[in-house]
């Protein structure tokens, strides 16, 4: 797993347009790694057809 | 009977038969209130003034025309992120401390509609997430077997107001397993439904598509009778499902003989070990379904992690979006344990959480397929019992993974029941699964099991 450096980390914070503390950051660095891991466990080899589960449940207003 | 504090079952059939006072029920509810809640928490606001008149016009109506229904007459509390037309409705967060809504949730209007007493706000984690946090306007809602110990949460008040009979009934809400984790902690019944089933609309959002409205109350049968009021179709949410509803209680007191039940047992052996006491729990509760003439059998799972990594990353970011404004502009008034959550929104990528999403319908299709053949499954609700108040970790999504997450992604309906009692007499429970719009099943198989088990007999010991 590539390592998350502060540039990266103070961009993405900054997209995301949220302002926590130095010390609220210093912990996030903690974790983070932690969502990577969570992200590997939903990647897997899977077709393209592979769709997500997405319900369109038409109504009369649609009509 | 366990003292003096009736389960809605039974309350509503002295109801019926004019041998209990709604009024009365409601004064014993708000007196409990008054001797414990300075302790439990379980209440953000009590109602006091309005319960009490509901609870007449509700003992006029029954006495010109008997009860409408079986919770006519019932106090109940709902929990602090449901809106109440008129009432406070906080979410237990300094951003809406003076928010009154002009509207009922969908849920507040089907129990109130089904002649409801409400008692008042029980206690939430803020916005339904993080807990429990001691940097709130009000505290957490503490355990009644012990009030040095969790309730779990995030429905923690309406877990703890139950237990200690200040209502017979309530609403909870369940995104990872907020209805479970608190019924299970605190010794009580709570049921997350199928997804679609109880009306989101009017409640505030934790993930949109992992949020399930359910009851909880002491017993699966009071679980069932509040669901009969609570299902069915609304147009106000968009995931709402247009299916009939069926009788919840039809198929209690038909037993279990011959219904096949699954045990997911690594799940709770290997990927996750509980607890002694949570284990002998789930050991005793086979070996009473056995008995009772369910076969019991094995069922194999993707590990309990990949459950819990695919829920986490849609709850991450869906919270994340829900409440980017306020994240934004209003991060600091926000308890840490929330805005720690909602920062980490920042750090999944677009391809991670669609990824997760695809996940999920292929982790469905599995479960679909191992309960082909099956009519339940069942597993552990919570890994142990409840941990002192001060010592549950800020950071528990990272470090262990949860048995209620599951069928939150399966959006399958689960109940958590009390299955005894464990380290320091705290209560231990299961999770049973039903297939989805099954509930009837479910019902039948947790109020069959609480027939055969001494733990409805036994309520928290009230303050000396």
């Amino acid at each position: 797993m590539p390592e998350m450096t502060d540039a990266v980390f103070e961009y993405l914070l900054a997209c995301a347009g949220l302002d926590p503390t130095a010390a609220e950051k210093a912990e996030l660095k903690t974790v983070v790694a932690g969502l990577a891991e969570l992200a590997e466990r939903v990647r897997r080899r899977r077709g393209i057809m592979a769709e997500p589960a997405l319900v369109y449940d038409f109504t009369e207003e649609d009509l | 009977m366990p003292g003096a504090i009736p389960t809605i079952a039974e309350a509503a059939r002295q109801i019926a038969a004019k041998q209990l006072s709604p009024v009365e029920l409601a004064r014993a509810c708000l007196d409990r209130v008054k001797a414990q809640d300075t302790r439990l928490h379980a209440f953000v606001l009590v109602t006091e003034e309005r319960a009490l008149a509901e609870a007449r016009a509700a003992e006029a109506a029954i006495m010109a025309n008997g009860p409408k229904g079986p919770l006519h007459g019932i106090p109940i509390g709902l929990k602090d992120i449901v809106d109440t037309k008129g009432i406070h409705t906080t979410c237990q967060s300094k951003i809406l401390q003076d928010n009154v809504p002009e509207a009922d949730a969908a849920c507040a209007e089907r129990l109130a509609g089904a002649g409801t007493v409400l008692i008042g706000k029980t206690t939430t984690h803020e916005f339904a997430d993080g807990g429990p946090s001691f940097d709130l306007p009000q505290p957490p809602a503490r355990n009644p077997w012990n009030p040095e110990h969790f309730t779990a949460g995030s429905s923690s008040g309406t877990g703890a107001g139950v237990a200690a009979g200040l209502i017979l009934g309530g609403i909870g809400t369940d995104t990872g397993g907020s209805i479970r984790g608190p019924a299970a902690l605190c010794g009580i019944a709570g049921i997350k439904p199928t997804y679609g089933l109880v009306s989101r609309a009017g409640v505030a959002p934790a993930a949109y598509t992992l949020d399930h409205i359910g009851p909880m109350a002491w017993t699966a049968e009071d679980c069932a009778l509040m669901l009969q009021a609570l299902a069915g179709h609304d147009r106000r949410d968009p995931a709402s499902s247009r299916r009939p509803v069926p009788s919840y209680t039809a198929l209690l007191g038909q037993g279990v003989k011959g219904l096949k039940v699954g045990v997911v047992h690594h799940f709770h052996e290997t990927d996750h070990k509980v607890s002694d006491g949570t284990q002998r729990g789930i050991d005793a509760a086979i070996a009473t379904l056995r008995g009772l003439g369910a076969e019991i059998r094995e069922v194999q799972l993707s590990p309990l992690q990949d459950w819990t990594a695919c829920g986490s990353m849609i709850s991450i970011v869906e919270r994340a979006a829900a409440y980017e404004e306020w994240a934004r502009t209003r991060l600091h008034d926000f308890s840490e344990r929330v805005r720690s959550r909602l920062l980490l929104g920042a750090f999944v990528s677009g391809v991670d959480y669609l990824q997760a999403v695809r996940r999920r319908r292929e982790l469905r299709a599995e479960l679909q397929t191992a309960m082909k053949g099956l009519d339940v499954v069942l597993t552990a609700s919570q890994p142990t019992e409840a941990s002192k108040i001060d010592e549950v970790p800020k950071w528990d999504l990272f470090q262990r993974p949860n048995f209620t997450m599951p069928f939150n992604v399966a959006g399958y309906p689960a109940i958590s029941v009390c299955s005894g009692f464990g380290a320091g007499g705290l209560p231990v429970s299961i999770q049973l699964v039903g297939k989805p719009f099954q509930e009837p099943t479910l019902f039948r198989v947790a109020d069959a099991f609480e027939k055969a088990t001494p733990f409805r007999d036994r309520r928290p010991a009230p303050p000396p």
